[in-house]
């Protein structure tokens, strides 16, 4: 897995304890986008409530990455 | 007169994308990040598009609506939420939104539908503008 991505969702669970996959995701893994050159975390808490976390990408291959769209 | 949209989002990064993106498309922005100013918002300004997060804090979602339907000026909805359950999905249906998006955001089929609902807002006021104009 990505590291970068690894590192986000440890954040996550580090800020909100109890995380899971938003929407209609099965993985966390599979709550990434891409918007411009940020990496985009999505993910609910118990309550439903979506958060996204942000990192930048910096020059990282993103080819094996979800992209959604540029927003 | 521009489209105006109103951005109903509580998480501060989601409000931030939301809105640099209909700033993209030169519209009015008017956001809120709880219940009870997207209230007092809809009591006190016109506006053609609502983009409702389903799980606003402090947000009846159903009273919003039946304000919405009061408008005298037609009015989109497009809900977003990160709830994917049964239970919520037929709570959304129920209230009959223009759209309903799933998160994460596809921004692809977000962008169509947003151009869409703007472009036949713009027609609609247009629509209005001449027709208050022959009757004056």
């Amino acid at each position: 897995m990505d590291p970068l991505a690894d590192s986000m969702i440890r954040e996550a669970r580090r800020l909100f304890r109890t995380i899971r996959p938003c929407g209609t995701r099965r993985s966390l893994y599979d709550c990434f986008t891409i918007k411009g050159d940020e990496l985009l975390m999505w993910f609910n808490t118990p309550d439903e409530s979506t958060h996204i976390l942000r990192r930048p990408l910096r020059g990282r291959d993103t080819t094996n990455m979800n992209q959604c769209g540029t927003l | 007169m521009r489209c105006r949209v109103v951005i109903a989002e509580d998480d501060f990064f989601q409000r931030t994308i939301l809105s640099r993106y209909f700033e993209s498309l030169g519209t009015e922005l008017v956001t809120v990040h709880n219940g009870r100013s997207l209230t007092a918002v809809l009591c006190g300004i016109e506006f053609h598009l609502l983009v409702l997060d389903y799980n606003l804090p402090g947000a009846e979602v159903r009273q919003i609506f039946e304000k919405i339907n009061g408008c005298r000026q037609p009015v989109s909805v497009i809900v977003i939420t990160g709830d994917d359950s049964v239970g919520a999905q037929e709570s959304i249906r129920r209230l009959s939104p223009d759209f309903l998006f799933i998160k994460p955001l596809e921004m692809n089929d977000f962008d169509d539908v947003v151009r869409r609902v703007l472009k036949s807002s713009e027609t609609e006021y247009r629509h209005e503008a001449r027709e208050a104009r022959w009757t004056l």
